[in-house]
């Protein structure tokens, strides 16, 4: 059923006869954190489609033994240009994160981001602006019909993201050390930093393996700092 | 590219607030009392200590402040008596009661478990665990985690105080209030409060909890119809509805804040309405 449901994305989203080149990325996460009531697991699929400086993505999150989190947990959706490719290649990106946390809560993120890369460095800085809403079916199912105000947005919310590579950027194998607030279906706030440990490996030209420890703090370099969680996801992403 | 720039800011910021002397560096990458330890003890005092009010009234007056930074008590003092003078029948203060440091705990606490009309109920905010704060905080005060009955004439409400002073609950305060939560309907009111503030209205360089813990929250309180959540750490008064909950930030009570105010909170079988009272 799933590679139906991501076929029939393929299908629309990149019609028959286009030209460009298609990626895509399957990974798996499992996680524990202070209110996942245990151990979790998720399933993330993404796609992207490029074409000259342009492309577009798309991806679908899933999660299953976590509190009271629904099945589908992550809809994204980008588009990304790239700027001044000649002198000092910036990578634009739009994006659109729905996190549907159950029936009753939603929390949807708009987020505008740069990324540049050095040969061992890629920085990413943006801002994002995040909104939850509660439903008003499942509030009227709760019999809370009277409530009006539905919806809280978020001031915005800095992104950024520093990734430090052992080896140089695109080689064969690498390791990397990232600081960020976000992943691809999570964008924390600015002031709680995750830390994320990275490994990739180029099995074959078009497909590559990657793994990632991510560790959770709570509170850290501004309040007392305290364990949050911890996720480790590995998959393969290929292209064609 | 203003945005830029100052984001860029805000990114050095994230590494250390300010050069204060109140800023405890080593707590800012490693806590002495973990918030699951600082449960488990507070459940330990709580076995010992119900808190529980009993009005032969229809109506109770509470009083609500937060961040008074002990060092000074000019502030709180005034908010003392006032308490006393007014009927209310608590008085609870938010989180960041202390800088952390013992002999403001010490001070606190002359003043706090001083004989008064009125109860005084506490929660321990990021300052109050400082420098080895949650020792002393513990020794003067116990528990951080507990809940507050008010019964008053037909009806109980429930007031839930939670310790978020390290950034978040942990995953036993976080299941010990959803099992509170089950018991939902034994309450007219229920009202929250806790130090750090989950919603955020301005860009700012203070810490709150991680989003994963705020969906669960934000989930869970709409689902169980909580009247009210009182937060602090902001130092700057905001309000916001979200379904049938009320989110509020309260001012600061610290001596030198120009704008220092309390929240008098009026509960009853009619709900919960409150007020903010300048000083």
């Amino acid at each position: 059923m799933k590679h139906i449901l991501l076929y029939l994305l393929i299908v629309f989203l990149f019609p028959p006869g286009s030209i460009g080149q298609i990626a895509f990325s399957d990974y798996y996460t499992f996680g524990s954190n202070a209110v996942s009531e245990g151990l979790y697991f998720q399933d993330n699929i993404l796609a992207r489609y490029a074409y000259g400086k342009f492309s577009l993505g798309a991806g679908v999150q899933l999660t299953a033994g976590y509190s009271d989190q629904q099945l589908l947990s992550g809809l994204l959706l980008e588009g990304t240009t790239t700027l001044f490719a000649d002198r000092f290649p910036v990578v634009v990106s739009l994006l659109f994160l729905r996190r549907p946390y159950s029936r009753l809560l939603s929390e949807n993120n708009f987020s505008l981001t740069v990324q540049h890369r050095w040969k061992h460095l890629e920085l990413i800085l943006g801002n994002n602006i995040r909104i939850w809403r509660l439903s008003r079916n499942e509030m009227r199912q709760l019999g809370m019909s009277g409530a009006t105000d539905l919806g809280i947005t978020e001031y915005r919310n800095l992104v950024y993201r520093l990734t430090w590579y052992l080896k140089p950027i695109g080689s064969v194998w690498n390791l990397s050390l990232s600081l960020t607030d976000f992943d691809d279906f999570l964008i924390q706030r600015g002031t709680n930093p995750m830390l994320a440990f990275g490994f990739e490996k180029v099995l074959q030209p078009d497909l590559e393996l990657f793994s990632q420890l991510w560790y959770q703090g709570a509170g850290m370099f501004n309040l007392q700092a305290d364990y949050f969680g911890f996720y480790f996801k590995t998959g393969i992403r290929w292209q064609f | 590219m203003a945005i830029l720039k100052r984001n860029h800011l805000l990114l050095l910021l994230l590494f250390g607030t300010s050069c204060d002397k109140n800023l405890d560096y080593k707590g800012l990458f490693y806590s002495e009392s973990a918030v699951n330890l600082r449960y488990e003890e507070s459940m330990v005092w709580n076995r010992a200590h119900s808190r529980e009010i009993t009005v032969q009234d229809t109506v109770y007056k509470m009083i609500f402040t937060g961040d008074t930074h002990i060092g000074g008590v000019s502030n709180l003092n005034k908010v003392m008596e006032i308490a006393a003078a007014s009927g209310a029948v608590c008085l609870a203060i938010a989180g960041d009661i202390t800088t952390g440091r013992p002999d403001d705990f010490a001070r606190a606490a002359v003043l706090l478990n001083a004989t008064a009309p009125y109860e005084v109920a506490l929660t321990t905010g990021n300052h109050d665990l400082f420098f080895g704060g949650w020792q002393w905080y513990y020794r003067y005060f116990g528990s951080s985690v507990y809940t507050l009955k008010v019964h008053y004439i037909q009806n109980t409400d429930l007031f839930i105080f939670l310790d978020t002073g390290s950034g978040t609950l942990g995953s036993l305060q976080y299941a010990w209030l959803k099992d509170e939560l089950l018991k939902r309907n034994n309450y007219r009111n229920v009202v929250v409060v806790t130090h750090l503030n989950l919603i955020r209205n301005l860009m700012t360089s203070t810490t709150n909890l991680l989003v994963q813990e705020m969906n669960a929250l934000l989930d869970l309180f709409a689902r169980n119809r909580i009247s009210m959540v009182i937060m602090a750490h902001d130092h700057a008064r905001y309000t916001e509805r979200f379904g049938n909950t009320t989110y509020i930030t309260l001012d600061a009570l610290v001596d030198d804040d120009p704008d220092a105010s309390y929240l008098m909170l009026t509960g009853g079988t009619k709900g919960v309405t409150y007020r903010f009272v300048e000083l």
